[in-house]
């Protein structure tokens, strides 16, 4: 009777703890899939992306005797291949490729503080062309805080046009 | 005897549930707060990338063919001037639009400095406020139409659009 009412009371502790192990595992479970995360760096690269669409319609001082008004970075960009003395340009050198280089400079220092203790360790821009499946840097690459960045963050955008059978791309990387 | 055993492992069972659901409860409390605070984060910088392109901020078809990204500054600062009207219609705290390059002048835009001046503050609920807030920005197009002397011309600068949420306290 005694062994029996042992063996009794054994079934519901073995019950009992097979309760236990399930909860705790419904309960891990919960933990996991409410502690997952949320893409977050996603959410961030639409700044990369906006920022090279402004840089790109950002005015110059360069006259357009084409269309009323002033040069854009973009049609800079095209007026490249027009060599020196192709534009026009108040109080700054009449070469496409200066202007171009020197804008794009002070548009990325004012737009991505980079420092150590910021949140923008470093920059990367590139503007190539491509003609007969052939790139060529268009002007240096644009770059600063790249040698001491330690960055583990890249966020990066891309945007190509095209004119007269050649293809112009524009690269921008921060590092964070 | 039996039916004494039964009721102990029931009322066991049910203390036990108890427990586990007091647990979960206030792991899920603990966490609400930062929850709302990444809630109003992420509201902030889905509002600031699309807002440039609703219809009260957006360049249109004024400024040339229609491109994203771009804000008509005249536009802005008609608007910045009607704040209470639409003070409720993006739910936030605050909008201000920023000029990043060429700085012009400094401090905030008022119809006597505007345009050298390098910030339009849209809506400011925060103005004042100890507040805890978050907040959001993205690159854009700052465009008005200005004259060279004979004609209208199109003048395009640098700019930031913050966006920011006051935080659950």
């Amino acid at each position: 009777m005694l062994h029996k009412k042992e063996k009794k009371a054994q079934e519901e502790m073995i019950g009992f703890a097979l309760i236990i192990i399930i909860v705790a595992v419904i309960l891990l479970a919960f933990l996991f899939l409410s502690s997952g995360d949320s893409g977050e760096e996603n959410l961030d690269s639409y700044q990369v992306n906006s920022f090279l669409q402004s840089y790109l319609k950002y005015t110059t001082s360069c006259k357009d005797d084409s269309f009323s008004g002033n040069k854009t970075i973009q049609d800079l960009i095209l007026d490249i291949d027009a060599g020196p003395g192709s534009t026009d340009c108040e109080g700054q050198s009449n070469n496409a490729k200066d202007v171009l280089e020197n804008t794009s400079k002070e548009i990325l220092n004012a737009s991505w503080p980079v420092g150590p203790k910021r949140p923008t360790k470093g920059y990367k821009l590139e503007i190539t062309q491509t003609s007969d499946n052939n790139p060529q840097p268009l002007i240096g690459v644009i770059e600063r805080g790249m040698e001491e960045s330690n960055a583990t963050n890249i966020r990066g955008g891309k945007q190509d046009f095209s004119r007269g059978g050649s293809d112009y791309d524009i690269t921008f990387k921060i590092f964070s | 005897m039996k039916i004494q055993q039964m009721a102990f492992m029931l009322v066991a069972v049910t203390i036990f549930f108890v427990l586990i659901g007091l647990v979960v409860l206030g792991i899920h409390l603990s966490g609400l707060e930062e929850r709302a605070t990444e809630l109003s984060r992420k509201n902030a910088r889905l509002l600031v990338s699309n807002l440039a392109d609703s219809p009260e901020f957006s360049c249109g078809e004024a400024l040339g063919s229609s491109r994203s990204d771009c804000i008509d500054m005249d536009k802005v600062m008609a608007l910045s001037s009607k704040a209470e009207t639409y003070e409720g219609l993006w739910g936030v705290s605050k909008i201000e639009v920023k000029r990043v390059y060429p700085e012009r002048g400094s401090g905030g835009c008022n119809q006597g400095n505007y345009p050298n001046c390098n910030s339009i503050e849209v809506i400011d609920r925060l103005e004042g406020q100890n507040a805890n807030f978050t907040s959001a920005q993205n690159f854009v197009s700052l465009c008005r139409k200005t004259s060279d002397g004979s004609q209208a011309i199109n003048k395009c600068s640098m700019g930031k659009l913050l966006v920011s949420y006051e935080n659950v306290a």
